[in-house]
């Protein structure tokens, strides 16, 4: 498959930040300028004028119009040419939907679940590049992908329930520890409140096991095993609802 | 732009070396290869084993359409689903739910038609020989063989698509292939009875959809 390829070649590469960015900056320049031309001709010349007029008059309501776009950040536009094999939008796509997936992950995931969730993601966009219909808006696509992936992390963070040390977790900083994986914070609400209080306790907070078993006063085993049913069962929740942000 | 000031990042480097242009999926193409193949798979059958002596006769009855008409509407239905799922973007649950309820109804539906027609016909007497099991393990076997190549076929389409459903398209894509298996089958075998066909042809269609079920998904990760 070609995900394993890719990671294996990632593992055996390394990092390697020595990159034709000039030239690359070139291309990816001219491209957002491409970009811009297709995009207005997308609109069509219905909702054109008004929305160049727009720009003039009121740069507030132009932004709103511009929410409605069909493809507001040009993404759709960028994969089309990846899928021609045009390598400069390529990279300034996924350059692009990195800061996106990650603010999509640290929503919804635990702490240190995020970085293998955005990795996941990218190498599955990747693999699957060509089931993205042209066509269509790119938005769901993407959606889609994060979603099935979100899903799919939720329940890895389950089966391992508890054999992560804790200290692969972010140090705790009280500002992010609140805003971080609100939507997380949000869906726990379904759960039994047995379940929910270790998944808090445990995968947000970043508690041992053991200290959670003791806080709480169930034993080590049933901590792991309220864990692992209890994200199997968000992860089942989410898989037949719509996406609950 | 924040592209200009990112950091560079090892595994989109790494992606990007892999690159390479793709075709975009279309669905309208794998349905004509999917249609392609059941269609030579049924020529080819007809020409190995032969279409039912009987089929002008059998033409009279509305057993024998219920026996080829409801598998092609389950098939139909089944793989709209499965190709249909493989796009990212079509699979929130919201906008695929009516077409699986569909197709959850239309089984069921399927096997009501039959009994009422049964009904018309004879009582329960006799059961054993209107289910005619020397018969009926062979259209059994019939419908299974005549499911591996479209069930492979899907297979493969459903391994290069993207479906965020695993499970539902596994399910989707066995049901499919068994179905037109039975549609397929429905030619040759001379049985109208709707029991006989309910256990036989429903049994292995049952039987394929299960195995699809559970092995394709484990096949089909991304």
């Amino acid at each position: 498959m070609l995900p394993c390829r890719i990671r294996a070649a990632f593992q055996v590469s390394g990092c390697n930040p020595f990159l034709p960015v000039r030239e690359y900056m070139c291309t990816s320049a001219r491209q957002a300028l491409a970009n811009d031309d297709q995009r207005n001709a997308m609109i069509g010349n219905v909702v054109q004028f008004p929305a160049v007029a727009l720009r003039f008059a009121a740069p507030n309501l132009s932004a709103m119009l511009t929410a409605f776009q069909p493809d507001p950040h040009g993404w759709g536009a960028l994969m089309l040419a990846a899928q021609r094999g045009e390598a400069a939008p390529y990279r300034r796509l996924l350059t692009e939907l990195r800061p996106w997936l990650l603010g999509y992950f640290k929503r919804r995931l635990p702490p240190a679940a995020v970085e293998d969730a955005v990795q996941e993601t990218l190498i599955a966009i990747h693999a699957k590049r060509h089931t993205f219909d042209p066509d269509r808006p790119f938005g769901p696509w993407l959606a889609g992908i994060a979603r099935y992936k979100w899903i799919d992390r939720l329940r890895i963070a389950g089966r391992h329930a508890a054999d992560e040390l804790p200290d692969t977790l972010s140090s705790p900083d009280h500002e992010s520890a609140v805003t971080s994986a609100a939507a997380l914070h949000g869906l726990l609400a379904m759960l039994k409140p047995a379940q929910a209080e270790v998944i808090r306790l445990v995968k947000l907070d970043g508690l041992s096991v053991e200290e959670a078993a003791t806080r709480t006063g169930q034993s080590v085993a049933l901590v792991k095993v309220n864990i692992h049913r209890g994200l199997g069962r968000l992860a089942r929740y989410v898989e037949s609802h719509a996406d609950a942000d | 732009m924040p592209t200009e000031f990112a950091p560079p990042d090892p595994l989109i480097d790494a992606l990007v070396a892999d690159f390479h242009a793709v075709t975009p999926r279309q669905w309208r193409r794998e349905a004509a290869f999917v249609a392609a193949l059941v269609m030579a798979e049924l020529l080819f059958f007809l020409t190995m084993r032969g279409a039912r002596p009987d089929m002008a006769d059998a033409m009279a009855t509305p057993a024998m359409w219920w026996k080829i008409l409801s598998p092609a509407a389950i098939a139909l239905l089944a793989v709209a689903a499965a190709l249909m799922s493989l796009d990212p973007a079509v699979t929130t649950p919201r906008r695929t739910a009516p077409l699986w309820w569909t197709i959850g109804l239309a089984a069921p539906l399927a096997v009501a038609a039959g009994w009422v027609i049964d009904a018309g016909a004879s009582g329960q007497a006799a059961l054993l020989a209107r289910l005619d099991w020397r018969a009926g393990v062979d259209c059994l076997f019939g419908v299974v063989i005549l499911a591996l190549p479209p069930v492979l076929a899907l297979g493969v389409l459903v391994r290069r698509g993207a479906s965020t459903q695993p499970a539902r398209t596994a399910a989707a894509a066995g049901l499919a292939a068994a179905a037109f298996a039975a549609f397929i089958f429905a030619f040759h075998c001379d049985h109208d009875d709707p029991l006989y066909v309910m256990v036989w042809y429903g049994g292995a269609v049952a039987g394929i959809t299960l195995l699809s079920r559970l092995i394709l998904p484990r096949l089909s990760r991304w």
